[in-house]
């Protein structure tokens, strides 16, 4: 957990993602774009609630909720983010520290942002968007 | 509120609630102008953080003393700060109620008497929807309760449900099935606990216990400040332990 970097190329492909793909890390890689470092209990708040504010029909979330977010976080998420090299996380003080991020990790990021935008199927910010309703639920 | 602690006074449980200052923090990808300007009659700490839009508005977390105590899709900000018929649709209305939920227990400020009224209308039927359990209400003047009369006899109607009405005794009232507890207003100041000849022509209040569903229980405690002012500062709350604290005060000072 060291290293910052994977080994091989195509081993650091598959891990990048491996951590991409968990809606978990997208949303924590998004939310520590703008800040270098972020707590554990931050996260938690942050992921547990942004990940509910897109549900079709959000709902209020609660400390277990919240409780829950934090154990992935912590136990998954987190060290996928390490093993791929995006950010540093530290087991014992329970801070995240982002890397400066890869090339291609940046870019996929900026492309799953537009796609998450294009994916939310809430009629009332359709203003923004150019054409239609289409529901595309496209998160795992 | 440890339940070592003796309650001298109902001024006690407003410092009490006082005291735990929530936080409001709004993630979203726009800020809103004066916003703090929406939650001043309330007594909380707002602030705004930027997030990158990802197209779900954003989210409203509310914090206690750090912790967290929940948190809202973004649609209950859109509603308070611009409440028009367009907004005010279903789903943005629901996260503002949620909202409002994380928010009880705060204190309000400078509320004047009908927004009082409608709380308690509120919290009245609770108590005569549950048909059981203990409702206080202290209206300062035994006076008030003239106008209040059918309600609290229908009320007190309910065989389960137990009336108790305090006040200073301006005029006595005969409601069938209701306790009235009449205090004589300004006699001296020999106590110097609870002070009763001031604090019930002070207080405005209307306590339910839930009639045994914790669920259910519901307390709405503010003080004429400053007196005869006719505005109030006080708070309402849901949280049954504390219910059941203003429930017990008064049946101990005031039977």
């Amino acid at each position: 957990m060291v290293e910052d970097r994977p080994d091989g190329p195509a081993e650091s492909v598959s891990e990048l993602f491996d951590a991409l793909r968990r809606s978990n890390c997208r949303y924590a890689l998004y939310y520590l774009q703008d800040r270098e470092t972020a707590t554990l209990a931050e996260l938690a708040t942050v992921v547990a609630s942004w990940t509910q504010a897109r549900a079709a029909d959000p709902e209020i979330v609660t400390p277990e909720d919240r409780q829950r977010v934090m154990v992935s976080l912590h136990h998954a998420d987190l060290p996928a983010l390490e093993d791929a090299g995006l950010v540093r996380y530290d087991f014992d003080s329970k801070t995240v520290t982002a890397e400066s991020l890869p090339e291609m990790a940046d870019a996929i990021l900026e492309k799953s942002l537009v796609y998450e935008r294009l994916a939310d199927r809430e009629p009332d910010h359709s203003d923004r968007r150019e054409s239609g309703n289409e529901k595309e639920p496209n998160d795992e | 509120m440890a339940d070592r602690e003796v309650t001298v006074s109902l001024r006690e449980f407003l410092d009490g609630v006082a005291e735990r200052r929530k936080r409001v923090t709004v993630f979203a990808p726009e800020r809103y102008d004066a916003l703090e300007s929406h939650f001043e009659t309330r007594n909380v700490t707002v602030e705004q953080e930027d997030i990158p839009d990802d197209g779900s508005g954003g989210f409203v977390v509310v914090t206690e003393g750090g912790e967290f105590v929940g948190s809202v899709d973004a649609a209950a900000i859109r509603t308070l700060v611009s409440p028009t018929a367009a907004d005010a649709k279903s789903a943005p209305s629901e996260a503002m109620r949620a909202l409002l939920d994380l928010l009880a227990d705060t204190t309000f400020v400078s509320f004047d008497k009908g927004q009082l009224v409608v709380m308690a209308h509120e919290i009245e039927d609770r108590a005569f929807r549950q048909g059981r359990g203990t409702l206080r209400t202290g209206f300062q003047a035994l006076q008030a309760l003239k106008a209040q009369r059918d309600v609290y006899e229908t009320l007190a109607a309910k065989s389960d449900l137990d009336v108790h009405v305090y006040g200073e005794r301006d005029w006595s009232p005969d409601v069938s099935g209701v306790t009235i507890h009449a205090v004589d207003g300004e006699s001296g100041e020999e106590s110097d606990t609870a002070d009763p000849t001031t604090e019930i022509g002070a207080y405005w209040f209307v306590v339910f216990d839930g009639g045994g569903d914790d669920r259910q229980a519901c307390a709405l405690l503010a003080e004429e400040d400053p007196p005869d002012s006719g505005r109030f500062r006080g708070f309402w709350t849901y949280d049954a332990e504390l219910v059941g604290d203003i429930d017990a005060y008064l049946r101990e000072t005031y039977g």
